[in-house]
């Protein structure tokens, strides 16, 4: 359970992180096309968040690869598998089935939600340019928790 | 229908350990923990193993609870 628990949390700061990235990035290129349209190129960004990315990239990486249920997988296998999923015994396989389905409803059910705040998006769009980001890394977020809140329900009933 | 099991009646019969069963039939300490509570219903390969490390068979050990009308 502490496996699902830590990986879940994991990617949930992996995606506040990258869309504060995105975000920084973004913000930098607005503000260079402005300057370049004034005749003067110049591209200024906030490296923190990508600095944190990077930090946070690499003690996940090394955490996640040393404490990985199946010890005998190599690094080429496990870093192309999500490693939310936690499938020790067939309890748990299907512990992560069902998770996996609640994961995937509350993402049927966000992610239309979140495209009917978009009719509204010209409205504010000046006011908040990467509102698009910000929406992308909340589904992720949702699915991740619903994920990780289903699973730990299932796993200690 | 639920499933009742003596599961954990044989365990302490034949004096193991939820880890010893555990590691027996190749699964985890807390699906032997759901499992004699009653709330997981196993494969019927995990109640075979169960069943072969008991050496009963294993309509012996689960046994589906008719509903009494």
């Amino acid at each position: 359970m502490k496996h699902v628990i830590v990986q879940s949390i994991s990617s949930i700061i992996l995606y506040i992180l990258m869309a504060f990235a995105i975000v920084s990035f973004a913000s930098g290129v607005t503000q260079s096309m402005i300057a370049f349209e004034a005749g003067v190129f110049e591209l200024e960004f906030n490296f923190l968040p990508f600095l944190l990315l990077i930090i946070f990239l690499i003690v996940w990486t090394v955490y996640s690869f040393r404490t990985r249920p199946n010890q005998k997988m190599s690094f080429g296998q496990w870093s192309v598998r999500m490693t939310e999923f936690s499938e020790v015994d067939e309890r748990e396989a299907l512990i992560t089935a069902k998770a996996t389905k609640a994961a995937y409803v509350s993402f049927s059910i966000s992610v239309p939600l979140f495209m009917l705040t978009f009719f509204f998006y010209p409205l504010f769009e000046e006011a908040w340019p990467t509102y698009p980001v910000f929406v992308l890394a909340s589904t992720l977020v949702i699915s991740t928790l619903v994920y990780m809140t289903t699973w730990i329900r299932a796993y200690t009933r | 229908m639920p499933l009742t099991n003596r599961v954990k009646e044989l365990r302490a019969r034949h004096q193991l350990t939820q880890g010893d069963l555990a590691a027996k039939v190749g699964v985890t300490r807390q699906t032997i923990i759901s499992l004699e509570k009653g709330s997981y219903t196993p494969s019927l390969m995990l109640a075979m193993h169960i069943a072969r490390v008991f050496e009963e068979p294993v309509e012996s050990i689960f046994t589906i609870e008719e509903e009494t009308i």
